[in-house]
This record gives structure tokens, sequence and C-alpha cells, in this order.
């Protein structure tokens, strides 16, 4: 789990241009959207495209993002129960 | 101030060649949308609207018999529609005091691909050459403009062209647009997830998105009355400033474009009969759109939107919309919103369920796209002061 | 009818601000470096540049750079403030990039952040967005600026009460190479600035930078 949230933030940090950001930066707790790392819906569509292209898992509702993305170990946790 | 009349109106869709074959459908509600099954604009099924390519090259052999020169099909697109709509005016378009704008988001986008890029130079893709190519065809006296704001092209190349004749600087504009479906579109507009798998449903409780679509269309706006009474009476273009990709939730950018179209029209908001909306079926337009007409106060008007027919034609959306709904104004016809049955959006519109004769007098078209721009335009069909 | 209070040219590692130099970079320094440079120089803390495109990246900067002593909502209503711009290649960089993504079947991941940067009036409203302009706002496509047109056409939104103040200019990348000429335009009630005003200006900017 550790690895894969690891994995994950160096993931998110790349797709989506979070320059000058380190993982540690990253609370895997805190919220990726809004408050937290100021997220927006193109984010939201460029992280189910991350899901699909180096885990295989396909959202097909978009409104399941709002629960799958609310933060780096929800993230985790959805990829290793659909894994 | 001079009056800008628009003549000469040409359009191809999915529905088929020219006005009268694109009205007879739309009063028919038949859609030209239908499910495309082609590895080489994407690898699944998706639900789009297309022209009939073999009976496009036939009519463009045999309006230009002489012709040998060979162009994409984006730019063939083009001179067809603006030959016909020359054909129709008879006007001295070679003038100095003619210009054509063009409006278009990608143009020939689809010779990027390695499949289809040819022999083609390398900067044909690009705009600026598309318009130059055309200038050369018909002989044009000034450079072509072309206009890309996303999907308010067309909205605004005849609000451009609009200014360029209020202000004397020209006596006649040409206003084309085309944009094409490609591999590259569709698949940005499926990564974006905001294409419906079937039939779009614009305003309606179950919209989940809009059918992509390819066009082309033309007018001559003129300081005359050649073809047509109906002239332009005001525009606005504004920008949300709020996000690239979403519009404003709140519906004031376009609020403001349509408040400044009316403040130029010197008309009360109520005198609008009919709206053609944007009504793209996305979950956000059509919501964003029913909250900007009642804050501009045209909420009592008629409204539709023509997507369900030939799907979103990007750049030539806003001005093959505009063309049709002139046409139908002049008819005193409504278009009912294909794809609409249950009502969808938090604003009580009047959205049309069905085609009939209507009497409008004042038409108001509206069109939002990415950027965060929005444009509106006011036309109005003068009955009585005009003599042709 | 308007005046021009300040015009800027960012191209070749050179950035003047009304013909004087106000910044320069090594000849042999990529756009990629210059830009963030130009950046980090105005001391810029905005997230969202880092995820724009270079046309949008070399638009916001040339805007920050007009407007950073002097925000124009303060001044003018949001909605008569607007954009010109002219532009050639459209956004050909991402455009290239996100077909490239289309080529192999077996691992078709098209990128909606990309996607969304294939549409150069995205740098307008990535503009719009951080200076709160709410007005008219065109993208032109052309070869070079068409000034005559452009300036046509800002004259045009003056005198009908469209606009109160705009930018007006052209910004361009392509492949290696990038050029950005900018200015502020607002209402004035004296006899204004000149198409031949602008004309000047864009071939002082011209030679200077070619000397």
């Amino acid at each position: 789990m550790d690895k894969l949230i690891q994995d994950l933030k160096e993931e998110i940090i790349e797709a989506l241009n979070l320059e000058d950001m380190e993982p540690d930066d990253i609370d895997e707790n805190e919220a990726l959207f809004g408050d937290g790392l100021g997220l927006d819906s193109i984010d939201a569509l460029e992280l189910i495209v991350l899901l699909e292209k180096n885990y295989g898992i396909k959202i097909e509702n978009p409104k399941d993002g709002k629960t799958i993305f609310f933060s780096v170990k929800s993230m985790a946790e959805y990829i290793q129960a659909h894994q | 101030m001079n009056k800008v009349f628009v003549n000469g109106s040409y359009l191809i869709s999915s529905l088929g060649f020219g006005m009268e074959e694109n009205m007879k459908k739309l009063y028919a509600g038949e859609s030209g949308s239908c499910a495309i099954s082609d590895p080489n604009l994407y690898p699944d099924t998706f639900f789009a609207s297309k022209i009939d390519v073999a009976r496009f090259q036939a009519e463009f052999k045999s309006l230009f018999p002489t012709n040998k020169i060979e162009f994409p099909f984006f730019e063939q697109l083009l001179l067809l529609s603006i030959q016909k709509t020359l054909i129709e005016c008879k006007i001295d378009f070679q003038t100095k005091d003619t210009l054509l704008i063009l409006s278009s988001t990608k143009g020939n986008i689809n010779l990027l691909d390695e499949k289809e890029k040819g022999n083609w130079e390398k900067d044909r893709v690009f705009l600026w050459k598309s318009a130059e190519v055309i200038q050369a065809f018909f002989g044009l006296a000034n450079p072509v403009q072309v206009i890309s704001n996303a999907c308010i092209s067309g909205v605004e190349a005849l609000s451009i062209g609009y200014r360029m004749i209020q202000s004397g600087i020209y006596k006649n504009v040409i206003v084309a647009g085309a944009d094409i479906l490609s591999e590259f579109v569709v698949s940005g507009f499926q990564s974006f997830q905001s294409l419906d798998a079937e039939m779009c449903k614009p305003f309606d409780s179950e919209r989940i998105g809009l059918n992509l679509g390819e066009a082309v269309g033309s007018c001559l706006l003129s300081e005359l009355p050649i073809t047509s009474k109906v002239h332009i009476i005001g525009s606005g273009i504004s920008n949300d400033a709020n996000h690239i990709s979403g519009p404003s939730r709140t519906g004031d950018g376009l609020y403001l474009a349509i408040n400044s179209a009316l403040n130029e029209a010197e008309i009360p908001a109520n005198q609008v009969d009919f709206i053609s909306a944007h009504g793209t079926a996305t979950n956000y337009n059509d919501e964003m759109e029913s909250k900007a007409f009642q804050l501009a106060g045209v909420q009592n008007a008629q409204v539709n939107s023509i997507k369900g027919y030939w799907g979103h034609t990007l750049g030539a959306a806003g001005l093959i919309e505009s063309l049709a709904s002139i046409e139908a104004m002049k008819q005193n016809k409504s278009i009912k919103t294909l794809g609409y049955s249950k009502h969808g959006v938090s604003v009580d519109l009047k959205i049309t369920k069905e085609s009939k004769s209507l009497e409008i007098n004042t038409l108001l078209k509206t069109a939002s796209g990415f950027g965060g721009a929005n444009a509106a335009i006011l036309f109005k069909n003068e009955i009585d002061d005009v003599q042709m | 009818m308007f005046k021009c209070s300040q015009h800027i040219y960012l191209s070749k590692n050179q950035l003047l601000v009304d013909f004087q130099k106000q910044l320069e970079f090594e000849k042999s320094l990529n756009y990629a470096k210059v830009f963030k440079g130009i950046y980090k120089d105005l001391g810029l803390d905005y997230p969202k540049y880092f995820k724009m495109d270079y046309l949008s990246k070399l638009g916001f900067l040339s805007a920050e750079v007009i407007l950073k002593d002097q925000p124009l909502t303060s001044k003018y209503a949001s909605e008569k403030i607007g954009l010109i711009i002219g532009n050639a290649s459209s956004t050909y960089l991402m455009d290239s990039k996100h077909q490239s993504t289309l080529s192999d079947k077996t691992s078709y991941f098209p990128s909606p952040a990309n996607f969304v940067y294939t549409l150069p009036n995205i740098m307008t409203g990535e503009i719009c967005i951080r200076h709160g302009f709410k007005g008219e706002n065109a993208l032109f496509i052309s070869q070079k600026m068409d000034i005559d047109f452009l300036w046509n056409y800002a004259y045009n939104l003056f005198e009908n009460h469209k606009l109160d103040a705009c930018l007006l200019g052209y910004v361009e990348v392509k492949d290696d190479d990038y050029e950005s000429f900018l200015m502020l335009l607002e209402r004035t009630e004296k006899q204004g600035f000149t198409q031949n005003n602008l004309k000047n200006i864009c071939t002082t900017y011209k030679k200077e930078t070619n000397g």
C-alpha cells in the first residue's frame, strides 16, 4: 500500500504538471480537490486516464470519480480493490 | 449607421445540401446523426453527424467542372459553399470593398494524421494557409480573415462582419465557417467524456453529452438586401473569466454577451421572439444557458437547440444554426428541439417541442465554448420598411 | 478614441517594454527556460501557469508584464475590458502532441489536459481568468500580424462602446521560435492612437530585436 501511495503521488505530479512539488508535499489523506491540492475538473479527467493507462482500471461513470479521487489514499484503496 | 443584411445563405450538413433540403428535414424532425464505426475516426463506435462525401465530391465536380487543382476536404467544403453564396448574390466580389471571414476551430487538422497527410505541404495544416489558398482561388482583393475562437467562432464571424460593414470599411462581407470530423477531434471530446453514445438530448433531464458533427455554411453580409430582408441589429461577445473548459455556473458570462447585443439593438429583452440556443446537451452548458437567459430577461421567448439534427459542428455551428434559424424566421416557422422530452434545466424555458407556424420577428442566436467565450447576435426580419 | 498606455515585445530572448530592454536571456537558451525566467522575475505564484501550453504561457506572461502594476478592473467595468489577438500557428505544438497519442491503438490514451490546449483562444481565456476580463475577445489567425485589420476592429469596438480598454497584439509560438507583441489600449477623449502609430511601434521593435 505504501509503495502504491508513493507511486501514485509521483504519477499525479507528473500527469498534472504540479510544478515544484515533491511526493512528500502531498498528504495522502488530504483532499485532492477543493481546498486541498486545488485540482479542477480537467485534472479529474486526467486522473481517470491515469487510472486506465497505468492500472488498467476503467471508470465508466465519471460521477464515481468524486469518491475515488477524494485523496491519494482513496485512490490507492480503489486500485487495490479493483486490480 | 448602415443596416447589415444576411444574404445568400448556403449550408451542407449531414442532413443534406443547400437551405431547402436542410430546412425540409429540420421541419420534419429528421436527424442526420447516427452510430459510426470507422477506425479512421475512432477505435470504438461513436454517435455523430457526417456529410455524404461521395455526393459532395460529385457536387464539387459539377460546380467546378474545369478545376484541376486538388484541395483537402475542409477547403473543398468552403470553396463550394462560398461559390453557391456568390452565385446567388451576383456581386462583384473581387473588389477592395469585399472581405471574406472564415470561422473554424481546427481547419485541415486531419492532415496531421499519418494516414491522411498525403503529399500536402507541411503548412497546409495551418488555417492561414487555407485562407491564402481560398483567397487565391476566388481572386479576392483583401487578405482573408480567420476567426478561431472555439465554439463561438461562427457567431463571432457574423458579429465581426457586421461591425466591418457598419464601420463603412467594407460593403460586403462573405462569412463562411467549417469544421470536419477527424480522429483528432473525436478522440479529444471522448477523452473529455463529453460525448453521448446515442442521440444527444438538449435541455432534457436525461442529457449526458453532445454529438459531434461536420458542416459548412456561408452567407453574404451586405448593406443591401440582395436576397433577404433579415438584418443584424446587435451582437456581443464576452468571456466568463472563470475556467478554460467548464462554463460559468451562474450564466453571467453569456448574460453579458446577450445584454451587450440587446443594448446595441436598443430593444427590450421581451421583444426577443425566438432563441436558437447553443444547446450542446452537456450537463453544464444547457444549465448555464438557461440561467443566462433568465438573467438577460429573455426566458419567455421560444427556445430551441438544433444540435440533435446535425450534431455540434464546432466552428460552423454558430453560423449554420443562425442561417437555418433565419430561414425559419422568414417562413414564420419554428424548428423543434430534437432529443428533448423531459425538462432538465432549472429555469422554466419554453423549449420548442414541435415544429409549427410561429410569428418570429426578432431572433437571438447564442453560442458558448471552451476558453470561457460566449457570443450573442440578434436578427430582425424587416417586413415593412425595406424596399427590395 | 483610445491611447496606447504601454506596449511590450518579447522575442529572441529579449523582453522590451516601451522600447526599453527589461530582461535579456542568453541566445542559446530555449524558450521553456526563458519563459520560466520571466515567470520568476515577475515573482509570480500562479500554479495554473504550469499546466498551460507554451502559447498560453507566452500570452499570459506578456499580459502579466503590462498589467502587474495596473489592475484594469479597478478602473473599468470588467465587461468593457477585452482582448484582440492575432496568431499564426494556432496550437501546433499541442496539436502534434495530441495526434501522437492516437497512433498506437493498443495504447490509446489521449489526454484531456492536452486536448483543451489545442484551441488558440484558451490563451486569451487564461488571460481573462487571471485579470477578470469579461469583454469582447477575438482570436484571429494570420501568417503575419494584420495591423490594419486588428486596429480597425479595435476602433469599431471602442466606437460602439463595447470596450473601454483592451490588450491588442500578436502572440505566436512555433517549433523553436516565438514572438509576442502586446499593447494596452485605453479609452481617451483626445485624438488618440492611430493605425500609423501602431505600424511604427511594430517596425521599431522588429528592427531593435534583429539588430
